[in-house]
């Protein structure tokens, strides 16, 4: 699943660290998801589009 | 957070470690003294508690854990499962049949390294492959 999460991190000006602060992970999880190693659960997935604003289908684009 | 996590981890398990290490101590050396039967059996078996500490202040450390660490711990323990139990009922038929001389306590040597192995492996594989 490919996914607009580090685009939107970036426009927010956060860094991985920040962003794993705000949603209560670690920054390694935020890496993976960025990098498409590891696709969120819903709640996670729900937060990240909570926090950006966005819906889920804005950010997580169904892919490979 | 994970700082105050590592903390949390190493203060809930310091303790139990050296109540382990303790009580390994006190078994090893009271019931070696002591005459074969059930007393000495309980004897011995003075550490098991603590392990079953440990076990609870490892799943306590797992729940608190973000949930991709604990894809990566689940993973990695049946990974290690498997593996281990694969070859330690490898080496018990190879004892069983003759073929090799091999002693109980390697079981729990296996496990551990078979679960460190895991853990690296899994870790990586997220890191770059996944």
């Amino acid at each position: 699943m490919n996914n607009r999460v580090r685009e939107l991190r970036s426009s927010s000006g956060w860094s991985q660290a920040e962003l794993a602060d705000r949603l209560d992970v670690s920054r390694q999880t935020v890496n993976a998801i960025e990098t498409g190693k590891y696709d969120p659960s819903l709640p996670l997935a729900f937060a990240i589009a909570r926090l950006f604003g966005e819906s889920i289908e804005a950010i997580f684009i169904p892919g490979k | 957070m994970a700082f105050a996590q590592t903390r949390r981890y190493l203060r809930d398990m310091g303790l139990v470690t050296l109540f382990y290490i303790a009580s390994v101590f006190v078994a090893g050396v009271v019931s070696k003294r002591m005459e074969p039967g059930a007393l000495r059996i309980l004897v011995a078996l003075i550490p098991l508690p603590s392990i079953a500490w440990m076990a609870y202040a490892e799943m306590r450390r797992l729940r608190r854990r973000d949930e991709l660490r604990q894809r990566v711990e689940v993973e990695a323990m049946t990974i290690a499962f498997a593996v281990s139990f694969c070859v330690i009922v490898m080496l018990t038929f190879l004892d069983l049949f003759g073929a090799l001389k091999t002693s109980l306590p390697v079981a729990g040597l296996i496990m551990a390294v078979c679960w460190l192995a895991a853990q690296i492996w899994v870790r990586l594989r997220y890191r770059y492959w996944a």
